[in-house]
């Protein structure tokens, strides 16, 4: 197990391996919405096909970016962008000579918060967003070592903060699959 | 009744007990929906509608105005201290205003925020008063090729955007094309990569993507860190609001521009002020000196007076097709469109003529809203720089749950928190690849534009692209639109040699 994990972390810390995944789920996807716009006519499916195109072209483009000329590869790595230079990380504004110890390279804490994204999705559509609010608080902030006390607060805050959204804007909130199945 | 005798009438109004309460409700509403992600104008409005029902017609036309005025403003406060835009037309405030917060300077971001938006909004709506005449015709000429040609500068925007990678750049913009095409085709109503799913005929809502690609993204990569949103290092405290109105000041050139650019872009239908916000950036960002420092990105407080007297610029410029034709640019002036109609006010010539001191009324309230804006603005809002040391252990699930409540009130689907689940984790990945998630938003904002209109005129042309030389408005778009393209590939060209 403990390996797994060690292969896991490798192959996300290793950033080359990431873009790879990610340009070939880009490749896929231009394709398959280009075959699938190869279905339509003229008005419908010209769009698609042009945008679908330029996904596929420019996918491949930077998932054979080690094999390009280097005339054409500082297309595909040249710096960063301006934006994402300050979004990419956390510790891209830190390292300015200020040490900062918060900062941390270890990406365990992002996949486990992605995990909990996911994990407070799924819940809420089995038992609705009302009900997974504070069960969603109180796993995140104790996961994340508050204090029960705090986490207890939080949870009570958001869960008014549903039901506020649930009352004012007349949302069924409180429902999900689970309840519509058995008819509650 | 002349234009001036109208004017006056619509500030005796305006100022008359309870329509200058109802402006003061309407705006500081408007800020609460703003602030609040998912909400928005067009939703805080839609709310607000049914209620303006027992009122008359000016109070409740006040009340809509006001609130659409406030939440354009409350959009950025969100965005600056917990890098979530509360509405599409504060994204790109996101982009300098979060990492002046990290800094420890979201007291003065605020500012800048609250003295841009007051002063941007205030310009565009003067210009509006002095040049309806004018700005009618122009709107009157536009048609689809125009459209296109708009919505094709705004795709264009992404060489300046991808200043690094420009492939990823481009395929970040392509991608987010790519994505507004799933759902019903414009104009022939054939259901585009929908697996057979009802809910996707409506395609993927862009606010839904909004929230996932600048809020979830942003707390995955918070997760990281312990302490709060701004550094350590730094005292929230330190930030001063007197510096951010002069900040704000002694720019006047970029608030000037971008109030107009707000303006020019707002009164194009589909335009808005999410589009007006990036083109305003972009063009700060193309036109000022590059050794600025913090650069834009990183902090540059010049960014978020582009994008916020841009966003607030636009109220003006979105409010006369609305008025002037019945065309809404935006959900939030078809909300105010169903809101004169609910009123028994038909747009149109009358809204100047028979009708023009209610129409003064409404407009008026924009720029006497503007200095309720600017009271709480730096009365009460600039003190939330205090949220930016709260821990992220407690900042993240409560960002979670408002993007997700937020989502789920957009259409009470649970297509939205998919959307945003995907959106937050695709948004991570790619900030983590160089990837430009702007790029990606902004193909997702303008495709449906810029498709609908490019299929309009090659149906209008029998299949000619000539149709966009021909027509002069037309012509002028595609000059600015090549120099956009061109003009920073030759400059890096220029580098490389």
């Amino acid at each position: 197990m403990s390996i797994l994990h060690s292969v896991y972390q490798t192959l996300l810390n290793l950033k080359s391996f990431e873009d790879y995944i990610l340009s070939g789920m880009f490749f896929a996807i231009g394709c398959y919405a280009y075959l699938q716009a190869t279905n339509w006519g003229f008005a419908v499916g010209t769009w698609p096909r042009l945008t679908a195109g330029i996904v596929v072209v420019l996918s491949a483009v930077v998932l054979l970016q080690g094999y390009l000329p280097s005339s054409l590869k500082h297309l595909v790595t040249d710096g960063e962008t301006m934006f994402s230079k300050r979004q990419k990380d956390a510790t891209a504004i830190q390292n300015e000579g200020v040490e900062d110890t918060r900062t941390t390279t270890d990406i365990s804490p992002a996949v486990t918060t992605a995990l909990f994204v996911i994990g407070y999705g799924a819940l809420a559509f089995l038992i609705g967003l009302l009900w997974a609010t504070p069960l969603f608080v109180i796993a995140y902030t104790r996961w994340s070592g508050v204090r029960w006390k705090v986490a207890l607060t939080l949870a009570g805050g958001t869960f008014l903060i549903a039901i506020g959204f649930a009352t004012i804007l007349n949302l069924p909130l409180e429902s999900g699959w689970i309840s519509e199945v058995l008819g509650i | 009744m002349s234009q001036l005798a109208a004017a006056v009438s619509g500030v005796s109004i305006l100022l008359s007990w309870p329509v200058f309460g109802w402006m003061i409700v309407g705006v500081l509403l408007g800020i609460l929906a703003g602030a609040l992600p998912g909400i928005g104008a067009g939703l805080g409005m839609a709310i607000i509608l049914p209620l303006t029902l027992p009122l008359d017609s000016v109070s409740g036309l006040v009340l809509l105005v006001s609130v659409y005025s406030g939440a354009m403003y409350g959009g950025s406060i969100s965005a600056i201290l917990i890098n979530t835009p509360g509405t599409g037309g504060s994204a790109a405030t996101t982009l300098d205003g979060y990492p002046m917060s990290r800094e420890g300077l979201a007291k003065n971001a605020t500012a800048i925020s609250t003295t841009a938006s007051v002063i941007g909004g205030s310009i565009g709506l003067l210009t509006l008063l002095l040049l309806l005449p004018l700005l009618v015709e122009i709107i009157l000429a536009f048609q689809s090729p125009e459209y296109f040609m708009v919505a094709a500068i705004g795709l264009a925007l992404i060489v300046i955007i991808a200043k690094g990678s420009l492939l990823k750049g481009l395929l970040s913009g392509a991608l987010g094309l790519l994505i507004a095409t799933v759902g019903i085709a414009p104009m022939q109503f054939e259901p585009r990569y929908t697996f057979g799913l009802f809910v996707l005929q409506d395609g993927i809502n862009y606010i839904a993507a909004l929230i996932g690609l600048f809020a979830i993204a942003e707390m995955i990569t918070l997760s990281k860190e312990s302490g709060g949103i701004a550094k350590t290092s730094v005292d929230v405290t330190s930030g001063s609001i007197r510096d951010g109105i002069r900040t704000t000041i002694s720019k006047p050139v970029t608030l000037i521009k971008s109030a107009y650019i707000g303006m020019i872009v707002g009164a194009i239908p589909g335009g808005g002020s999410t589009v007006a916000n990036f083109v305003s950036y972009s063009e700060t960002v193309r036109s000022a000196d590059k050794t600025q420092n913090p650069p834009f990105g990183e902090g540059n407080p010049t960014g978020v007076v582009a994008t916020e007297a841009s966003n607030n610029g636009s109220i003006g410029g979105s409010l006369l097709p609305t008025i002037a034709f019945g065309i809404p640019g935006s959900a939030a002036t078809a909300v105010l469109l169903g809101g004169l109609l609910l009123h028994g006010l038909r747009p149109g010539p009358e809204l100047f003529t028979s009708e023009a001191a209610i129409t003064y009324a409404m407009l008026l309230s924009v720029l006497f809203g503007n200095l309720v804006i600017l009271f709480v603005g730096l009365a009460v809002v600039t003190r939330a720089s205090i949220l930016t040391r709260i821990p992220t252990q407690l900042i993240i699930p409560v960002v979670v749950v408002l993007a997700m409540l937020g989502a789920f009130s957009l259409r009470g689907s649970w297509l939205e928190i998919v959307t945003i689940t995907a959106m937050g984790l695709i948004g991570y990945l790619m900030i983590r690849n160089d990837y430009s998630v702007i790029a990606l938003v902004l193909g997702i904002i303008l495709g449906p534009i810029a498709e609908e209109n490019l299929i309009r005129s090659l149906q209008i042309s029998d299949g000619s692209f000539v149709v966009f030389l021909t027509r002069p408005i037309s012509l002028v778009l595609v000059i600015i639109f090549i120099l956009i393209l061109l003009v920073p590939v030759l400059q890096r060209q220029s580098k490389t040699m």
